[in-house]
């Protein structure tokens, strides 16, 4: 047998867990591109670096994004990867497919590009990963025939994305899929063309376990919630109960706000709903027993980001609640005022979260016109450095 | 000419019929056992999940598999998972054993589900990247072969979230996870000057540097950098080939922990740093791989049911949680970024250990 | 959008590609044109895209926009 080429990958071919490797070298046999792709990994392994440089392209006519321009730094030993693009084409929202869907978008990629795909990329985009540049737009083309679009890159609203929600899931408390198709939609402009001073993302989550990570890696995060009391069915308690589930130390010693108790002798659960600050914890333990109340809605927070430039963000509550009902339109005019304010006083690679950090939250709120409210904030200021509006202060009497 | 701004296929296409019927009306659901739900909608009609792992970087072939897969016990849908695994949804009962069984003949891990190790969620790295410290896929695959049983059982405390990003820009933010493999980049960009003045525009290198530690140097015609602002991010790069950051004896791999994404019980948190530095030791990363199954099973061992990793370093301590792991304590965890003085202890109230 | 704001968006690229600096984002357009209205310095801008004088040019995080005549060679 002749030696492999590839002798540290290969390495990478044993074990339980599934093998990029066994796909890399899938594709490695199809496509020369793929093979090369294969060989310049194995020059990193063996060096300890990557051999991408960057390119600005973008690509596809009309657009300003949804193609990642890479160039291999050693084209003369791995010509195949010369020029080795990523697309980044728009998932169906909660990542629904046929077969028919899929099997559609790998016969694009295997007549357009490498074979080879991320499912998914960080942001949720489908990646298609590696083609040449001649290749970009006769695969939109294709792609676009075929019912599906590019997603965003660069100064733009990113591609944004949504938990299950409704369509798996009974503590959706709003409909995150269709919040995030219809806002999806509505702003293709703000998707397709940059023209903001850094990247946007919006993320749905349809309760407080936030399977879309929305708190922590999007610019404005929508995250389902609700008032009224929690629906307890005492039957389902007590099946719990007997099939093994301590209620006491499992459910309601856990409960952050200790709003619940449990008898153990009458086996009966009572909450004080007045209490509960809706972390799931409970619903989550109890999902036959207990229900979210019937009030349905999101909680609207702001600024969430990784580190780069200033560190990294959790977003913070902007709305306590917010009804959402089609066509969205509240929502969808809050966030176009926060992207133009954005856009207007942000600095170029300044995230929305850091502009607000820079000039003050209650400059953000006055610009856009929102109520203060003490669910913003953990606590009040602690420093005495207060500075009234000028239009509060007692001119003097001449 | 293809149409533009056509959006992303409607996902109500792509649902199956059970849940175009069930759409927004589930009453329960339950975990059968690993990588298996039960969805049970109000008229009674039930929804069956089986859920796989993917090793997220994916062949078209693969896809195909996958799609035959679907076609024979799902009717032809499925759906993919936000940390890369893939879902199989039926509603026939007698079909749930034997897709199992092919999924496991065909080497797929099923599993992914409650207090798990589920897949972990990772940047392109060396494989498409073009500022990793570190490769994505490789150290992943090397950890999840040594965690797989975690994937495919339900025994650890609570929820354990992986994620890995290749360098701090953080394309995969694993900031907010349980346990967080960043690459770490620890020297300067270092200039090639006799290519810098022909391939890159000097005013445009300038500018983009977020901290503005690069200044123009008219006697090369290149550019300088300023090693105590440079945060190794890497951008100068991007827009001038001429200023490579990898290095390979300096690059590696930096473990966080304690952090989460939701909500239930404790308020989001950020992971916080374990250790600063690990070597890039490819292909199978040895060093990162002990780190994180040390860790993971420390906690295993210690924390209390549906504590998460956070939940329990903040219930023993930091100062424990370097005792029981052997971790050592070093000035690099010590912040002295903006968000400092938060993270320095201003009471007398903390353990021995 | 009127025709002389994307005249004066044109003039501002092609008096600005003059030095070493090709690439600009459009914030730099707007603080360049400080007389025009923000938005419809973007309407011009995209315009010009469209009709391939102007070139984004994207670093993947951020996007830059310059003289088609500029962007760079393979």
């Amino acid at each position: 047998m002749a030696e492999s080429e590839t002798p540290l990958l290969d390495e990478l071919e044993k074990g339980e867990w599934p093998s990029f490797v066994k796909d890399m070298k899938q594709a490695a046999e199809k496509k020369p591109m793929a093979k090369d792709l294969l060989r310049q990994l194995e020059l990193s392994y063996k060096e300890k670096i990557g051999h991408w440089k960057h390119g600005g392209i973008v690509g596809v006519k009309g657009y300003g994004g949804g193609v990642i321009g890479r160039y291999s730094d050693r084209p003369d030993l791995f010509p195949g990867v010369a020029h080795f693009h990523t697309m980044r084409v728009n998932h169906p929202t909660g990542w629904f497919y046929t077969t028919k869907a899929l099997r559609t978008l790998c016969d694009i990629w295997d007549k357009h590009g490498s074979g080879l795909t991320n499912m998914h990329g960080s942001t949720g985009d489908i990646i298609l990963l590696g083609t040449s540049t001649d290749h970009l737009q006769s695969c939109f083309d294709d792609l676009s025939d075929a019912g599906f679009d590019l997603g965003g890159s660069g100064s733009a609203l990113r591609t944004p994305s949504a938990c299950v929600g409704p369509a798996r899931c009974e503590w959706a408390c709003i409909d995150s899929l269709n919040i995030c198709y219809d806002i999806t939609m509505s702003f293709q402009d703000q998707l397709h063309r940059p023209m903001f001073p850094y990247k946007f993302k919006i993320k749905v989550s349809g309760c407080a376990n936030d399977c879309v990570a929305s708190i922590a890696r999007s610019d404005f995060s929508i995250i389902g919630t609700w008032k009224g009391k929690i629906q307890i069915d005492q039957k389902e308690v007590q099946a719990y109960a007997a099939s093994g589930l301590d209620v006491q130390a499992e459910v309601t010693d856990l409960c952050p706000t200790k709003c619940m108790t449990w008898d153990e002798k009458a086996k009966t659960l009572a909450i004080e709903d007045a209490d509960c600050t809706r972390c799931m914890h409970c619903i989550n333990m109890m999902p036959k027993a207990l229900r979210q109340g019937k009030e349905k809605g999101a909680t609207l927070l702001i600024g969430g980001k990784a580190p780069i430039v200033q560190g990294a963000l959790l977003s913070t509550v902007i709305v306590p609640f917010m009804k959402l009902e089609p066509p969205y339109q509240e929502l969808k005019d809050l966030i176009l005022k926060i992207l133009d304010w954005w856009d207007e006083h942000g600095k170029m690679r300044e995230r929305v979260g850091e502009l607000i950090n820079r000039v003050g939250m209650r400059t953000f709120l006055k610009d856009i016109g929102l109520k203060p409210a003490p669910q913003m904030v953990k606590n009040p200021r602690t420093n005495p450095y207060v500075f009234f509006w000028p239009e509060e202060i007692k001119k003097e009497v001449k | 000419m293809a149409k533009t701004d056509i959006g992303p296929p409607n996902y109500k296409n792509f649902m199956p019929p059970v849940i175009q019927k069930n759409y927004g009306k589930w009453q329960y659901h339950e975990i059968l056992q690993p990588g298996l739900l039960k969805h049970v909608g109000e008229t009674g009609e039930e929804l069956y999940t089986v859920r796989a792992g993917s090793p997220r970087l994916m062949s078209t072939d693969h896809i195909r598999e996958i799609c035959e897969i679907a076609e024979k016990y799902c009717d032809g849908y499925l759906r993919f998972t936000s940390r890369h695994n893939i879902e199989f949804l039926l509603t026939d009962k007698s079909k749930i054993e034997p897709l199992i069984a092919e999924l496991k003949s065909k080497k797929y891990p099923v599993g992914g589900t409650g207090h798990c190790v589920t897949n972990i969620v990772h940047t392109q790295g060396w494989v498409h990247c073009h500022t990793p410290a570190t490769d994505a896929s490789g150290p992943v695959k090397a950890v999840m072969d040594e965690l797989h049983e975690y994937f495919s059982t339900m025994t650890m405390p609570s929820q354990v979230r992986i994620a890995l990003a290749c360098c701090l820009n953080m394309c995969g933010a694993v900031h907010c996870s349980d346990i967080a493999i960043l690459g770490i980049h620890r020297t300067v960009p270092k200039p090639d000057h006799s290519r810098v003045p022909n391939v890159c525009e000097i005013p445009t290198t300038v500018a983009s540097c977020p901290t503005g530690a690069i200044r123009p140097d008219p006697k090369t015609k290149s550019v300088t950098i300023n090693e105590e602002k440079c945060m190794y991010c890497g951008n100068c790069y991007t827009v001038c080939p001429a200023l490579p950051l990898a290095d390979p004896e300096n690059d590696g791999i930096s473990i966080w922990v304690g952090g989460k994404v939701s909500n239930a019980r404790s308020a989001p948190m950020f992971s916080k740093l374990a250790i600063p530095f690990l070597p890039n030791n490819p292909p199978r990363w040895p060093e990162t791989v002990a780190a994180v199954k040390n860790i993971l099973e420390t906690y295993a061992k210690h924390a209390r049911k549906h504590e998460r990793m956070g939940e329990w370093i903040n219930r023993i301590s930091w100062e424990r949680f370097f005792r029981l792991t052997g971790i050592e304590f070093t000035d690099k965890h010590i912040d002295d970024f903006t968000t400092a003085p938060e993270t320095y202890r201003t009471t007398t109230q903390f353990k021995w250990g | 959008m009127s025709a002389e704001t994307k005249g004066k968006v044109l003039e501002f690229f092609r008096e600005k590609s003059r030095g070493d600096k090709k690439k600009y984002y459009v914030k730099e357009v707007v603080k360049g044109l400080p007389n025009e209205d923000r938005h419809a310095i973007q309407e011009a801008v995209k315009e010009l895209l469209d009709e391939e004088t102007l070139k984004y040019w994207s670093s993947g995080s951020t996007t830059y926009v310059m003289l088609a005549e500029f962007f760079p060679k393979e």
